[in-house]
């Protein structure tokens, strides 16, 4: 037998694994997007591009688009502005840091839907320690409720920064440590204050992993469904593209519109992703 | 040579080992090789006596059926849905499941079900006929047995209500105007306590509100041929009176961030003078509020308010059924449980276990000495005989169906899954979005949903 022959052979049950787990789902997921199948009757014929066209109609498919993209967008700014103070403070030396560190990075630990359960409870307008704090400090008065559906937006922004913010602390307090102290040190001695030292020699150095950071927590809350959904809901307000798939999938029955969703995501997602590597590419070519 | 032979051996068995992995998850089977049969049956009621009384009742009929395994699986009552249909996509459904009822025409509709006839027979003429009727389909045959029933009542705090006098009681309510009247005067008499509060958390909730306010106007989902109709004069008025009844403080603000349980809580911990509830809820007011007389302190009525363009009210009735699947591949074994299930003693232990919830679809079981002599039979008596009779009323309708040629229409769990409905509420209620544009957007929406399925 040729080598060739025991290379493939050799190499098909990756081929095997790779093809039955990603590309044949994703095929299969391209092919249902462009049919009308529903889950319980029996519907599985081609509509062309007719899903994906009434989607783009669909002025709540564009709410959709929009909530993601301020959910994502949000979440990923205030993830990075806390997550690097945090990251500054905790690189201070100073006694019981190990513990302090350990705690700042709790949240992450939780599973998602401890998160979700605690947080309902403790923004509960009536029996909620929420609730309970405000009436101590303004007896008599009516506190708003967070979990209403015009505040739940933002209550899910906070309880997902809260969530998520310390993969931002640990990525950056691992980089922070390798920073030579002697050239923070320097400047320090020629005059830089806090700021300058900063600004000009701490944020360069930390800038290849905040690029990174930028883009994988971008991609990770641009595609979040496990605490949205448990914590929000599926409500208009929180009605990300992940949830809207989940949505006509699971609760409209419809396969291939809900297929259609996810591959708009996927697409969305792609786009994104290639830009931002590209901008980073050609700012990295500049500065060399 | 040696080593390229066991190369060869090494990858051919890869490959068999990767195909073997592959295909073994393609296939689904509840009779085992050795022709055990095994059954699973899927429920909702998660209570843990509930629970503990469908594993006796297992436990006995495996000791008379050897041979045959059952495996309960309590699901999530909001999980079923989502459950259910990926079995359906991966084939891999249970033997025994309980569905709404809006489910069992689109089931029979692609084939899915077997024919209950000989457990429907076994109940005789004891099976109330209003829930036989239900499932008993243009074929002749019965493709759904009712588990158990309830039905959705008016739950109030007579004490709180004694704050405002003059303000009566909701046995005295007639009208959606007079409701508004009477919740604000009773959240006004009471400092800590709201006159109204409703489950608006899941939309699940919201739909039910949404089907029997709508059916208490004088509206309906459906016109006669099936055609989903929102936009209409009823639905207005129904989103007029949510908006009248938020602005007017008779319902609680945080209505809609409370779970269904959230909402018993409200009542039995006096932040809310009423809700609207299933049997279910005396459990919560046992546990939560012991000091308070059932009968005295927490009554129930009827009658919701009906609307400026109804005639009457409607309420909800909740009659779950059992279905066996044609693809089981012992679906006798599966009809044979269902009957040994129905068996006097078995069914008690299962109504037995949460008796103001789960009432008996036997209508003789109601007379029976053991049954009457269960403590929460005897405490809670009055919910139970109201719940009889709005049944016998006549105004009992299932989930979604504001008549009952809804229950024909295989897409009405179409619309109750697409939260459609939900957001025309919240947007209107919460948001504060002008109600013919709401109407118009929920229209649309559910026209977009539906119209691809109307037979027509």
């Amino acid at each position: 037998m040729p080598g060739w022959f025991w290379g493939a052979l050799l190499l098909s049950p990756a081929f095997l694994l790779v093809a039955g787990v990603i590309a044949a789902p994703i095929a299969y997921l391209v092919r249902l997007s462009f049919t009308d199948a529903h889950a319980y009757l029996p519907r599985f014929g081609s509509v062309g591009f007719d899903n994906y066209a009434a989607l783009l109609r669909a002025p709540h498919f564009w709410d959709s688009v929009r909530t993601t993209v301020w959910y994502a967008g949000l979440t990923v700014g205030l993830q990075l502005v806390l997550g690097v103070l945090i990251a500054l403070l905790l690189h201070q030396r100073f006694r019981g840091r190990g513990v302090v560190r350990l705690v700042a990075l709790a949240p992450y630990m939780v599973p998602s839907i401890v998160v979700a359960l605690v947080w309902r409870w403790l923004l509960d307008p009536t029996t909620g320690a929420y609730s309970w704090f405000i009436d101590k400090v303004w007896p008599g008065s009516e506190p708003p409720n967070l979990l209403s559906p015009n505040l739940i937006f933002w209550s899910l922004i906070a309880v997902s920064v809260w969530m998520f913010t310390p993969f931002i602390v640990i990525s950056v307090l691992a980089r922070l440590q390798t920073i030579d102290p002697s050239v923070v040190e320097a400047a320090t001695v020629d005059g830089a204050g806090a700021w300058r030292r900063f600004w000009h020699i701490v944020l360069p150095e930390l800038k290849p992993v905040l690029y990174t950071l930028i883009l994988l927590r971008f991609m990770f809350m641009f595609t979040k469904f496990d605490v949205v959904y448990l914590f929000a809901g599926t409500g208009t307000e929180v009605r990300t593209l992940p949830v809207l798939t989940f949505q006509r999938i699971f609760g409209e029955a419809r396969l291939g519109s809900g297929a259609a969703v996810a591959m708009i995501l996927f697409v969305l997602l792609m786009i994104f992703t290639t830009v931002y590597l590209r901008t980073l590419y050609r700012e990295r070519e500049e500065t060399a | 040579m040696r080593a390229k032979g066991r190369c060869t051996t090494l990858a051919v068995a890869a490959t068999a080992a990767s195909l073997a992995l592959a295909l073994a998850g393609c296939g689904g089977d509840s009779t085992t090789g050795d022709g055990q049969v095994e059954i699973t049956v899927w429920h909702t009621e998660s209570t843990p006596t509930t629970v503990a009384a469908m594993d006796e009742i297992i436990a006995e009929y495996e000791a008379a059926n050897p041979g045959v395994t059952v495996d309960q699986e309590s699901v999530g009552w909001g999980d079923l849905q989502v459950k259910f249909q990926a079995a359906l996509a991966a084939g891999d459904l249970p033997e025994i499941t309980q569905v709404e009822p809006m489910f069992v025409r689109t089931l029979y509709s692609q084939d899915l079900l077997v024919p209950l006839d000989d457990v429907v027979d076994s109940l005789g003429d004891d099976y109330l006929p209003q829930l036989r009727d239900m499932f008993a389909l243009p074929d002749g045959h019965d493709y759904g047995v009712v588990h158990a029933w309830g039905t959705d009542s008016v739950v109030y705090r007579a004490d709180l209500y004694a704050n405002a006098p003059g303000a009566g009681t909701p046995e005295d309510l007639e009208t959606w105007d007079d409701s508004v009247e009477q919740w604000r005067a009773v959240s006004e008499a009471n400092d800590d306590a709201y006159g109204l509060m409703l489950a608006g958390d899941a939309a699940h909730n919201v739909n039910e509100e949404v089907y029997l306010w709508l059916g208490s106007n004088g509206g309906r989902l459906f016109d006669e041929n099936g055609h989903v109709t929102i936009d209409t004069q009823e639905m207005r008025e129904v989103l007029e009176y949510w908006v009248e009844l938020r602005d007017s403080g008779a319902l609680s603000p945080a209505w809609s961030s409370q779970t269904y349980a959230d909402s018993l809580s409200s009542l039995a911990l006096g932040e809310a003078a009423t809700i609207f509830s299933f049997g279910r809820a005396t459990y919560t007011f046992e546990d939560q509020a012991p000091d308070l007389v059932p009968g005295e302190d927490i009554k129930v009525a009827p009658n919701r308010p009906v609307g400026p363009s109804g005639d009457d009210w409607i309420t909800q009735l909740d009659a779950e059924p059992w279905v066996v699947f044609k693809d089981s591949p012992d679906a006798e074994a599966a009809a044979d449980f269902l009957e040994f299930f129905f068996e006097k003693q078995n069914y008690l232990r299962w109504i037995g276990s949460v008796p103001t919830q789960l009432l008996p679809v036997r209508a003789s079981t109601f007379d029976d000495p053991d049954y009457q002599a269960l403590p929460e039979v005897r405490d809670w008596g009055f919910w139970i005989d109201q719940q009889r009779q709005m049944l016998e009323s006549g105004q009992a309708y299932p989930l979604m169906v504001t008549q009952w040629s809804d229950l024909e229409l295989p897409y009405l769990s179409d619309l109750y899954g697409s939260e459609i409905l939900v957001d025309m509420v919240m947007d209107v209620v919460e948001n504060g979005k002008d109600i013919d544009e709401a109407l118009s957007d929920a229209q649309a929406r559910a026209d977009e949903l539906l119209s691809p399925l109307y037979a027509d």
